[in-house]
């Protein structure tokens, strides 16, 4: 099988399956036992809090592991239930279900739950401006949209946010859902001047059930209850050994980071060109419109034939390919709804196709998939 | 009877409903009864007499007490059933059967009202009727303490005959009623992954139509599970027809034909008009007389009376629609009793949206569209679809 569902998962990288087992059985402690073991298993994890710190570009205060990017959300959008009183959250409609999902929770403790559209997958930020009002608390937006590509102009939102700020007086919390940025795109919570934001080691050759909570605001408060680890924020024995291979591999993608996105960038623009003059047409923008977006996911459209079908004759072809994103393709209407808030055509909508890429694609494998694409859309009748 | 050890087996009393009004030809009814009820049971050993308007179906006890409950609640002809027990005419064994027989349906649910009724055969037996019906009454109260007596019309009752032994039994747990499977011959049955077709095969099967399934599969515009789905619902509905064969049809090549060369707007009747002549062409490879299909009248554009008339037009057989009476409500109110709902609504579209029309022709003209028929020329691609059907078994077994 070709896979190139890179963005729902990744395959666990060497380095962090060398790793993994290596600490797995070295550090067999617990890190909050005090004996040697627990010193030594503690110390080893305040190391790869530091070094994880280095590599976000922040302190280690700042860095609390978790179990991935929904708890990461989790976290940060339930503490507003701690409010002395309810307000209002902004985010995009174009967010994963990890945040969309918090609607009708917030919504029932007397939370605004504010969903902004998004024409073609961005986030303008006149629209976020106007949105803005005295009782919004949190403006929460992604980096990389999951289902599209497409990457949003974070510093031009956020200045809108700390701007609002300086009028109204009041801090508001700004979150970053960066599951689909890290190791993709350079990316720096602090330098942004995000509040918080959330990672997942699985979307980058790390193990999964494990992620990373960048968070600066104190208010922010624990989902679960438990034994104080994490200064309490996230309680839970820690997974040592995930999170020594997460950041092991971390290290390796980083290391690579440009050459890659570069590679990548090439495999897209071939894949966008066969898509097209196949007869696809394309629901993530061109690699020609001068529009920022990821190269690890292109989303084209197999009109008229609708995802579901297109993926099974894909799937005898050996390729692994998904419709909106893995956590909701197998609920009907939820890729579609955030591809309706990117103001995409029904018809464009039920047809659509994401192809994602990763560390470990080659340049054979899309060689085969273009093949594929173009051998597909004469037997279906794709037409744009 | 004498000959059969009854010790080694359990006795439950079958009563028959419509066949025991037969007068002629009762026995061929009877005998596919009884050869419907042995065939489910088998291989546990089971003998079934007749007395008195009612069967006696004695089971061997290593055969569990589920599968004659389930075998006897999906066996059309049976009205009703409840377990029997014999025992010695000693009082505290007649106890501990009664302990042991209010254990099942219907007294198990503990709840409504309840008498006992004696009929004291032997007079020499040392307590009398009333006395009998007070203790075992008591018995019942002591295990299902909510249940209340009512001596007139209750809902359960425990019956005891003191004859040559103790005879007890329950009053009846209601069967499927209906006429035995096969006694009104084979048909084929048009089965979707919809609601309607496995109950429409259940309706007709309960008029004793055996019947065989036919089902359309499009991949890759269809999905396997929705291949799956119709297996699964051929399953839950064989053992009421005695088991049944699951012919598949793989149909995309049609389909696609029909897009290609049929108008739009009659491109869901054309695919009936297929689907029929297929159907007709297997049934009478397999001595299917008539073809059952799940349409109810005015449900949807292709089931209005006209477009009924088009389909009958396409069949040489006779076209059974049990539904086409029936309201949307009432056929999913069945399908929950048959079990066939939750299965039924999986999301596994049995049809693709590419082949429906978005404004289909609700009125046809049979000539009209029999013409059009014609001009697709797609006898050689329905011939081939016949020959590559492919079967599959489906077990009668509960």
């Amino acid at each position: 099988m070709y896979y190139f569902d890179w963005t729902a998962t990744s395959p666990m990288g060497q380095k962090a399956l060398e790793v993994y087992s290596d600490v797995a059985c070295r550090y067999i402690g617990n890190p909050s036992s005090t004996h040697p073991l627990g010193s030594e298993a503690k110390s080893r994890l305040e190391t790869e809090r530091a070094a994880i710190a280095s590599m976000l570009g922040t302190t280690s205060s700042c860095i609390y592991f978790t179990s991935g990017g929904t708890e990461g959300n989790s976290i940060v959008l339930s503490s507003l239930l701690n409010s002395p009183a309810p307000g209002e959250i902004i985010t995009t409609g174009i967010e994963h279900a990890a945040i969309l999902e918090w609607k009708k929770t917030l919504e029932s403790h007397g939370w605004t739950f504010t969903a902004l559209r998004c024409p073609g997958g961005y986030l303008d930020p006149e629209t976020l401006r106007a949105a803005l009002n005295d009782k919004v608390r949190m403006v929460a937006f992604m980096k990389v949209n999951n289902v599209t590509g497409t990457v949003l102009d974070t510093a031009s939102l956020v200045k809108v946010v700390r701007d609002y700020e300086k009028t109204s007086g009041r801090r508001i919390h700004i979150h970053c859902d960066a599951v689909q940025a890290l190791g993709k795109i350079p990316f720096f919570p602090e330098k942004e001047d995000f509040d918080s934001a959330s990672f997942s080691a699985h979307k980058f050759c790390g193990p999964r059930g494990v992620g990373i909570l960048y968070n600066r605001n104190k208010a922010v408060l624990a989902l679960s209850r438990g034994g104080g680890q994490e200064k309490g924020l996230r309680p839970g024995t820690e997974n040592l050994a995930g999170i020594c291979a997460m950041n092991a591999e971390l290290a390796v993608t980083l290391s690579g980071l440009q050459d890659r996105y570069n590679e990548i960038l090439a495999f897209r623009t071939k894949i966008e060109e066969t898509a097209l003059s196949a007869g696809y047409s394309l629901i993530s923008p061109s690699c020609k419109s001068g529009l920022k977006f990821s190269p690890y996911i292109i989303n084209i459209c197999a009109k008229p034939i609708p995802s579901e079908v297109f993926l099974r004759v894909m799937a005898d072809k050996g390729f692994c390919l998904s419709s909106g994103s893995a956590c909701s393709s197998n609920s009907k209407g939820k890729a579609e709804s955030v591809l309706t808030v990117m103001n995409i055509d029904p018809a464009s909508r039920m047809s659509s196709i994401r192809i994602s890429m990763g560390s470990g694609t080659t340049a054979e494998e899309v060689q085969e998939l273009c093949l594929a694409l173009s051998a597909a859309a004469s037997e279906l009748g794709i037409k744009q | 009877m004498e000959h059969v050890n009854t010790k080694e087996m359990n006795l439950y009393l079958i009563r028959l409903g419509e066949i025991s009004l037969k007068r002629l030809n009762r026995n061929f009814f009877e005998k596919k009864l009884k050869n419907n009820i042995k065939l489910k049971i088998h291989p546990y050993r089971s003998l079934l007499t007749r007395e008195k308007g009612r069967f006696y179906l004695y089971v061997s006890k290593d055969c569990p007490e589920e599968i004659v409950i389930k075998t006897l609640k999906t066996t059309f002809g049976v009205v009703g059933f409840s377990k029997a027990l014999v025992c010695e005419k000693d009082w505290p064994v007649i106890v501990e059967n009664a302990k042991a027989l209010i254990e099942n349906e219907p007294f198990a649910d503990d709840t409504g009202s309840f008498k006992v009724e004696c009929r004291r055969g032997d007079k020499s037996f040392f307590m009398n009727s009333y006395q009998i019906e007070a203790e075992l009454g008591g018995v019942v109260l002591d295990r299902y303490p909510d249940m209340k007596v009512k001596v007139k019309d209750p809902q359960k009752e425990l019956r005891i005959e003191i004859r040559d032994k103790a005879y007890m039994y329950t009053s009846p747990v209601p069967g499927p009623g209906g006429l035995p499977v096969g006694t009104a011959g084979k048909g084929l049955l048009l089965l979707s992954g919809g609601i309607d077709s496995p109950v429409a095969g259940w309706r007709i099967a309960k008029r004793g139509l055996k019947q065989d399934c036919l089902y359309f599969h499009a991949y890759p515009y269809t999905s396997d599970m929705a291949l799956q789905k119709v297996k699964d619902l051929a399953r839950i509905i064989a053992p009421y027809n005695q088991g049944t064969n699951l012919i598949v049809v793989n149909f995309t090549e049609c389909e696609l034909w029909i897009k290609d060369h049929s108008k739009e707007d009659e491109h869901t009747l054309m695919m009936r008009a297929c689907m029929m002549k297929v159907a007709n062409m297997i049934a009478k490879a397999r001595d299917c007389r008539v073809l059952v299909t799940g349409e109810a009248l005015g449900q949807v554009a292709s089931q209005t009376l006209e477009s009924m008339c088009f389909t009958n037009s396409m069949s040489d057989i006779p076209v059974l629609r049990p539904l086409v009476a029936m309201d949307k409500e009432e056929i999913i109110s069945t399908a929950r009793q048959i079990g066939t709902f939750e299965t039924s609504i999986l999301p596994y579209d049995d049809c693709c949206v590419i082949f429906s029309p978005k404004h289909p022709l609700v009125r046809p003209e049979v000539d009209m569209e029999q013409k059009s028929f014609s001009d697709m020329n797609i006898d050689e691609l329905l011939a081939k679809c016949v020959a590559e059907a492919q079967e599959f078994e489906i077990s009668y077994h509960v």
